[in-house]
């Protein structure tokens, strides 16, 4: 026993840091994102003997966590605590060829955070985990077309969003009480 | 033929060697013509860089869920506890590594600065994007299956073998995927004897020449050949390729690597 207990934290735990980066982001809340990962390897753990040796363990683990989180419902999906705020007369049009490499993390962060559920989601798996788009697909169960045109429309929404933060700044209101 | 918006939608996708060859090739025909899609896709990519920069950044802290899922385990199996041993931080591994790619890219500003405008770049770039995807692992989408390297190549209007041609004595080709040197897609490869590695980039010979001091003919192609940063960097250009290496020894790998693909392209 002990030695598959070797085996699978050899396969599973390196991914940890992944699946609760994600997970940070989905729950907004980081013992809730803390329970999501825990959950997670437990019945990763549980169907272990499922998994195939030398298969991609972290989208086999990626799919386990978004089974959960969508069957937990509305217990954790949660927005940010913080709505930004656009300050009246900020309507400067978006100029072409922003150089999104000279923002800062903080402006990164929120601008990804700003995002829908659904739109964050790809953006994190595609582009900040590095997951293809057959991965994504396994890992949201649903067809790779799907993911590509979700893929295509968040990171629109993203560039939306930075451009209007580099050509305004946003203030921020606290929201109370909002899950 | 495709229009800018659909070039929009695919151009990511391109990039990561995700499309099938017909609408890499249209995507390719389209950027070649076009370079304000060609500047979009750049953009793009560079943001996508900086969000994975900032968010995969974030240190992160496992260690109360390992302890959790370790002991739920040790009870779940016979009932018994067993012992708990806590993993090192990977932090400052990270610390590290985001210094080391600081001080790298002020130097490639610094080249860049010095180096001008264009293929004065491509050395600045090259070194930077070895250094950060290759010697620092970062996350990235590699093709390592041989069949889907070769249509990559293909659809950069490489030929498939020229990659595998350099594959000899101990170091074959293990992954390969586009990337962005100097405004310019490139086909970068890497190469491994199993503990070292170097990375090759190819590009279809434009009008531009390479920068840099010549250093020696190889089958009568010229070899020009720099230091970057803590990386070596050797090219040289044959009638169709434009072909850059980089390594990150100063034992001389990349010139090594640099004469290989002169001798076997």
């Amino acid at each position: 026993m002990k030695e598959r207990q070797n085996e699978f934290e050899s396969v599973a735990l390196p991914h940890s840091g992944s699946l609760l980066r994600v997970a940070r982001r989905l729950t907004f809340d980081p013992a809730t994102a803390e329970d999501l990962v825990q959950e997670t390897l437990l019945r990763a753990w549980r169907g272990f003997d499922q998994f195939e040796a030398g298969t991609n363990a972290r989208a086999w683990l990626f799919r386990i966590m978004f089974n959960v989180f969508y069957a937990q419902g509305r217990k954790v999906r949660a927005s940010p605590l913080l709505v930004p705020f656009q300050a009246p007369g900020n309507d400067a049009p978006p100029h072409g060829g922003t150089d999104f490499s000279l923002l800062d993390n903080a402006i990164l962060s929120a601008a990804l955070d700003d995002l829908s559920e659904e739109h964050r989601t790809v953006i994190l798996l595609a582009v900040v985990e590095g997951f293809t788009c057959r991965e994504l697909a396994e890992i949201l169960s649903i067809p790779i077309g799907t993911v590509m045109s979700r893929l295509s429309r968040a990171r629109r929404a993203l560039r939306e969003s930075l451009t209007q933060t580099t050509a305004a700044p946003k203030l921020y209101r606290a929201q109370a009480g909002v899950k | 033929m495709m229009d800018c918006n659909q070039v929009a939608e695919l151009a990511p996708f391109y990039l990561s060697g995700e499309l099938d060859r017909e609408r890499a090739a249209a995507v390719d025909a389209h950027l070649r013509s076009c370079s304000s899609c060609m500047h979009e896709l750049e953009s793009q990519a560079r943001l996508d860089t900086r969000m994975r920069e900032a968010i995969a950044g974030e240190p992160v802290d496992t260690t109360a869920v390992e302890l959790w899922i370790r002991a739920r385990m040790a009870t779940d199996s016979h009932g018994k506890v067993t012992a708990i041993s806590r993993r090192p931080s990977r932090r400052r591994w990270l610390v590290a590594a985001m210094s080391a790619a600081a001080v790298l890219l002020l130097m490639a500003v610094g080249y860049r600065v010095l180096m001008g405008p264009h293929l004065g770049r491509v050395y600045a770039d090259a070194a930077l994007d070895h250094q950060r995807e290759v010697v620092e692992h970062e996350p990235r989408r590699w093709l390592s299956d041989r069949a889907a390297i070769s249509a990559l190549a293909e659809g950069q209007g490489i030929s498939a073998a020229a990659p595998f041609a350099i594959s000899s004595g101990p170091y074959r080709l293990e992954r390969a995927r586009l990337c962005f040197l100097a405004g310019r897609v490139f086909f970068h490869a890497v190469y491994t004897d199993g503990t070292r590695e170097f990375s090759v980039y190819f590009r279809v010979r434009g009008n531009d020449s390479l920068p840099g001091s010549p250093r020696e003919m190889d089958n009568g192609l010229l070899v020009h050949s720099s230091i970057v940063g803590g990386e070596q960097v050797a090219s040289f250009q044959t009638k169709t390729l434009t072909v850059v290496a980089v390594s990150d020894r100063y034992s001389g790998d990349a010139l090594h690597a640099a004469r290989l693909a002169a001798t076997n392209l």
